[in-house]
């Protein structure tokens, strides 16, 4: 089959900025990146200039993007890559270019050194000993191959060049956890200085990384967990953020009514559980569901929770609101302070349990976060605190798409004309719900037309505990995110993330003040859904 | 000009473990073509040997890799090798090399073939990459001046002794010439002079085609080890460990074939295996007749391959399309590995030339002789790399600076990019590396390698008349390309010249016209020297200390 590859070229003795070529060549089935650019070079141009070596993923030398992702070229296939019609392959970002597709990989390498990545101690032979459970964990970040592809697709480096970044953090943690080593609060406190909790925890890096190195949770929170067990971590911001939990529940405090306490002549008891009670529809319910809000939309974004609960009603579906919801966790598994977080979780699970128990057992979620934190970390908090797990998590919106899909969701849906970008948020991505879920809803909304462009580099800042500690670092992301949107000629983002919507509103009111403003909306997915319905929000 | 006491071409395991040894002491710098993260050693998976258990004995390793080299390999630098093994290891595990362990927290072996006992020391089927990266950290901590990406071209000669190199920095794309009292080569291997093989496009034999054109003569170059178990149709490396962990090896027929060859079956040495293979094919049982066997791994279990096997699972998955939990891997014979290389004495020393070192897989020591035994070149690379970075800080403290002849560093890459003529580099390497594999391959004979030489020497014709359209100084690869080239046609002719005058069968080496071993006339090191345009022939005894040569039985 004819394939079609569009090459970043620059030749630095003749030209002044990249630009793209186009080569046609022949694939087949096992074909890879590297194949092509091989083939392109021996027969048709010399002066194409990549790196290479192993050929088989080890050597990490042939590191490039490939439809906006890095990626190892020898390691990913031709034919799996085409995107509207052709491959583009791109030098790693981050980095200087050199020559088309070789950038300098000196400052990359030179985050390595920072972290003086060797053993310091000179153990005698008993101290060396280790058991298979250090090795497996050791080999968690062993496997680096150093090839760059995180470096190139870190958010964060992309703004501010003092943090470590990735591969760094990676080896830091390499050692940390090394038997053999013996300066892990050393180690972890220079991580700190190096900027551990400027992550956002988005994980593109993770998605990049050939070796399959869990950067997010097997390494940065890994760290944060140390650092908190060393109570050197987290940051005084985070403390104050914890606390905030540990006194309301919710890590922004109350500041008008929440949504859950504005509906109290629907409040009663249900087998027991105190909860608010939406069924608005004659007729018996299609399924009924629980909707677990989450601080930001319960304190901060009530029309959110209105929007989302006018929409199940427009699908005839009846919500349980319990009252006792409470903060989900996340903000001490981001932070690393895991010590602090049962009381939470538990009550959290025993919730969901005692609906289960009804015959209630689908829980929805309307803040991605809280998704994620349920998805990923409740069955392992679930298992150590010895609590069964009887209900299924669903984020709202893949609620609506399993309905779209068995051909249940209400369609009745009036034309909102508008022309935005779909943010697909990363606790969304973490919680393994694909973008394609969210933009085949969105799309059946008339007259609303979507323009995606591959999704990468694209953070809002919001997450990980970075607006806390590095308020300035927050809003430079979100910033660049929405500039990014305008590049591709879009004045707006769409999104369900209420971290988003915080991140970009307040980016954008940042740059009003300052005089410069960017023009820019943001839309809650929710409220133009239930817009479409007819509807603002619940009834009173 | 840049000068320093010793500079070491090569950033792979064999070139950093020098480094670091005589970095102690002296000034030394580091070259390597690629970075040195990404040398071959990297690519290394099953394991390295070395005697830990106490039911194992030393004695045992050093017979095994006696036998293993059909004799030919001189036991008192294999009972070396065998001796400084578990110091080596251990020092190892104290640079951070993360290796497997068994429940009591001590490192784990396994089977290898050619071994007797479980003696290969691994990091799942990582082993090279873990022991490259913690090298790595090793020459961090020590400070060693690194140039990463610059290609030595060639060696400055003066009266018989070593006094410099010329280098070009790839990414300038600049010219250099660096003196030193001492250069040492640690190049690595030359598996893409071959169509299919294990190795990386570094590996190009540059070290041993530069030395030889410097007048240095290369030993035992005939002998190529063809591994049994590349990735068909790319090569690409299965390791043996797929067998230590069971593996077997099955024809069209659904037969496990190895049995009619070898009692040890797939785990005999790779020699036995691969011609067993090779005669499977030849006569017609490769799957559906083609070039390809398959190596069965789907009855050790998916779970225990994700924990010992995983990046040959991943391997198979990627370029195969093969999930080798359920299928079978389709596998063909894939140049791996060169015995022979650059004559160096047990401290690195390349007689008869001042100030020239080599170490790794680009010298011939020999431990290997005419059959390398899996595992025992990460240890060759350790064990011999750290000796000749001991004598070369000790040579250097005594030594003085040469003084240099009138060189001109960039005329080769002005020749090169200059030439005018019609040849394409990537046509003149694909010829070669055919003519390599149907000539020089498994079964030889004298008819193809005379067939193969001519042909070699047509293509070193060609190469004069050579044309690359990138003129280009920044990052110049398609001149890189050419100068590896110009290696590789250096060292084949050597190859098949040294593969056509040895008139016997020994390890790697088949003769099908001279099918037996012959002690008589052949237990002795071949040394090809070059003179003029051809090559003539000299030999050196083979050092026998306790094992008299026996026929090898497996
Ligand atoms: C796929 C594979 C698997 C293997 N598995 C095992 C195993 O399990 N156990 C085992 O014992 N052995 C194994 N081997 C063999 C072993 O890995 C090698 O023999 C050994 O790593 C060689 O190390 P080295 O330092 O000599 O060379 P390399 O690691 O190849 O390094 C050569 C270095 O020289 C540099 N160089 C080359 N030419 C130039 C030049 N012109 N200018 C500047 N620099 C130059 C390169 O950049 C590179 O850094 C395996 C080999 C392969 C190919
Ligand atoms: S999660 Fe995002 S910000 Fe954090 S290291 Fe990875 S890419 Fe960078
Ligand atoms: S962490 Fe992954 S992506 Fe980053 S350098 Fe290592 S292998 Fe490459
Ligand atoms: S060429 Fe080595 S990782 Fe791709």
């Amino acid at each position: 089959m004819k394939i079609e590859l569009r090459i970043s070229r620059f030749d630095p003795e003749k030209d002044r900025a990249p630009y793209y070529r186009t080569y046609t060549i022949d694939a087949e089935k096992h074909t890879t990146v590297l194949d092509a650019l091989i083939h392109i070079k021996d027969c048709e141009d010399d002066t194409l200039t990549f790196r290479r070596s192993c050929r088989s993923g080890i050597c990490g030398s042939c590191a490039v993007r490939v439809n906006h992702r890095a990626c190892l070229a020898c390691k990913t296939r031709a034919m799996d890559s085409i995107y509207e019609g052709c491959i583009l392959v791109e030098p790693l970002k981050n980095l200087r270019i050199i020559r088309d597709l070789v950038v300098d990989l000196d400052p990359f390498f030179r985050t390595i050194e920072q972290v003086s990545p060797w053993i310091t101690r000179d153990c005698t032979a008993a101290e060396r000993r280790m058991y298979p459970a250090d090795v497996r964990e050791l080999n968690k970040t062993g496997d680096c191959i150093m090839c760059g592809a995180c470096y190139s697709d870190c958010n964060v480096l992309d703004v501010d060049r003092k943090f470590l970044g990735p591969a760094g953090l990676v080896k830091c943690y390499r050692f940390v956890e090394d038997p053999r080593d013996n300066l892990a609060s050393e180690r972890i406190k220079q991580a700190i200085e190096l900027g551990i909790f400027k992550c956002p925890v988005d994980q593109e890096c993770e998605l990049a990384c050939p070796a399959h190195i869990g950067i997010r949770r097997d390494v940065i929170e890994s760290l944060r967990h140390h650092g908190a067990k060393y109570g050197i971590a987290p940051m005084p911001a985070h403390r104050r953020l914890i606390q905030s939990v540990l006194d309301t529940g919710g890590v922004v405090p109350v500041k008008t009514e929440p949504a859950i306490e504005r509906h109290q002549h629907r409040e009663r008891s249900f087998n027991g559980i105190t909860e608010v009670y939406f069924k608005d529809f004659d007729g018996e319910p299609e399924n009924d569901i629980v909707l677990f809000l989450g601080c930001i939309i319960n304190r901060r974004q009530q029309e959110s929770a209105d929007a989302i609960i006018n929409i199940l009603q427009h699908n005839r579906i009846a919500v349980h609101l319990p009252k006792r919801q409470t903060c989900c966790g996340s903000p001490f598994m981001r932070s690393g302070m895991y010590e602090n977080m049962r009381p939470f979780v538990s009550q959290n699970i025993d919730i969901f349990n005692s609906y289960a128990e009804h015959g209630v057992r689908c829980i929805l979620t309307s803040c991605s976060g809280c998704n994620s934190t349920f998805r990923h970390d409740y069955p392992g908090l679930a298992v150590d605190y010895g609590l069964a797990v009887n209900y299924r998590i669903f984020d709202t919106g893949e609620y609506m798409y399993h309905l779209l899909r068995s051909g249940k969701l209400n369609e009745d849906f009036r034309e909102i004309r508008m022309s935005t970008m779909y943010h697909y948020p990363c606790h969304i991505r973490a919680s393994g719900l694909e973008e394609g879920i969210y933009v085949d809803l969105i799309e059946r909304i008339p007259g609303l037309v979507l323009k995606q462009v591959p999704s990468s580099g694209l953070c809002c800042g919001g997450g990980g505990g970075v607006r806390a500690a590095y308020p300035e670092l927050a809003d430079k992301l979100a910033i660049r995110r929405m500039n990014i949107a305008q590049e591709e000629g879009v004045d707006s983002l769409f999104t369900n993330c209420p971290f988003c919507i915080l991140s970009f509103e307040r980016g954008i009111k940042l740059r009003e003040d300052a005089g410069e403003a960017l023009h820019f909306k943001i839309y809650d997915f929710y409220r133009v859904f239930s817009e479409a319905y007819g509807g603002t929000g619940a009834g009173p | 000009m840049l000068v320093h006491d010793a500079v070491i071409i090569g950033g792979g395991l064999a070139g950093m473990r020098a480094a670091i040894e005589a970095g102690k002491e002296a000034d030394v710098a580091l070259l390597s073509k690629v970075h040195p993260l990404r040398a071959h050693s990297n690519a290394a998976q099953g394991g390295i040997a070395c005697v830990l258990e106490k039911d194992d004995l030393l004695e045992s390793h050093i017979y095994d890799t006696v036998k293993g080299s059909d004799f030919l390999g001189d036991q008192d630098a294999i009972e070396i090798l065998c001796s400084e093994a578990p110091e080596n290891i251990q020092e190892l595990d104290r640079m951070g090399v993360i290796f497997s362990r068994m429940d009591d927290g001590s490192i784990a072996q396994r089977e290898f073939g050619g071994h007797s006992f479980p003696r290969a020391c691994y990091a799942a089927d990582r082993t090279g990459h873990a022991i490259l990266h913690a090298m790595y950290e090793q020459l961090l901590k020590n400070r060693i001046t690194v140039y990463p990406e610059w290609y030595v071209l060639s060696l400055i000669m003066n009266d018989g002794a070593c006094c410099g190199i010329t280098a070009h920095d790839i990414g300038k794309g600049e010219t250099h010439i660096i003196r030193a009292k001492a250069v040492m080569f640690a190049t690595g291997g030359y598996g893409t002079a071959y169509e299919t093989t294990t190795n990386a496009f570094a590996n190009t034999g540059d070290g041993c085609g530069i030395a030889s054109r410097a007048g240095v003569p290369l030993m035992d170059m005939e002998f190529v080890q063809f591994h049994p178990t590349g990735l068909y149709p790319r090569g690409l490396l299965i390791t043996e460990g797929a067998r230590g962990e069971g593996g077997i090896l099955i024809n069209d027929k659904g037969e496990r074939f190895m049995k009619r060859y070898a009692n040890a079956m797939e785990l005999a040495p790779r020699d036995v295996v691969v011609r067993a293979m090779q005669k499977e094919m030849d006569e017609g049982r490769g799957i559906g007749g083609a070039n390809y066997l398959y190596l069965d791994l789907t009855h050790i279990g998916r779970e225990k391959i994700m924990e010992r096997l995983p990046q040959i699972h991943e391997i198979a998955l990627n370029f195969a399309g093969v999930d080798c939990a359920e299928e079978p891997i389709p596998v063909t014979p894939s140049v791996h590995y060169s015995m022979g290389g650059i004559p160096v004495n047990h401290s690195g020393e390349v007689e008869g030339i001042k100030g020239l070192f080599a170490a790794g897989e680009c010298s011939c020591v020999s431990v290997h002789g005419a059959n390398r035994l899996g595992c025992n070149s990460l240890l060759e690379a350790v064990v011999f790399g750290r000796r000749a970075g001991r004598e070369l800080s000790r040579y250097v403290r005594k030594a003085k600076l040469g003084s240099l002849p009138e060189t001109d560093g960039s005329k080769e890459i002005e020749n090169i990019l200059d030439s005018d003529g019609n040849e394409k580099v990537p046509d003149l390497r694909e010829t070669l590396r055919k003519v390599m594999m149907e000539k020089c391959g498994i079964f030889r004979d004298r008819k193809g390698l005379q067939e193969g030489l001519k042909a070699v020497k047509e293509l070193q014709k060609r190469f004069e008349n050579i044309y690359i359209s990138d003129k280009g100084r920044v990052f110049n690869t398609a001149f890189i390309e050419a100068a590896e080239l110009h290696n590789l046609l250096t060292i084949s002719e050597i190859i098949v010249h040294s593969a056509l005058v040895r008139e016997e069968s020994r390890g790697s080496h088949t003769r099908t016209d001279y099918p037996e071993r012959d002690d008589a006339r052949w237990l002795k090191h071949t040394l090809a020297h070059r003179t003029g345009d051809g090559l003539s022939f000299s030999y050196r005894p083979v050092t026998i200390t306790r094992f008299h040569p026996e026929k090898r039985k497996y």
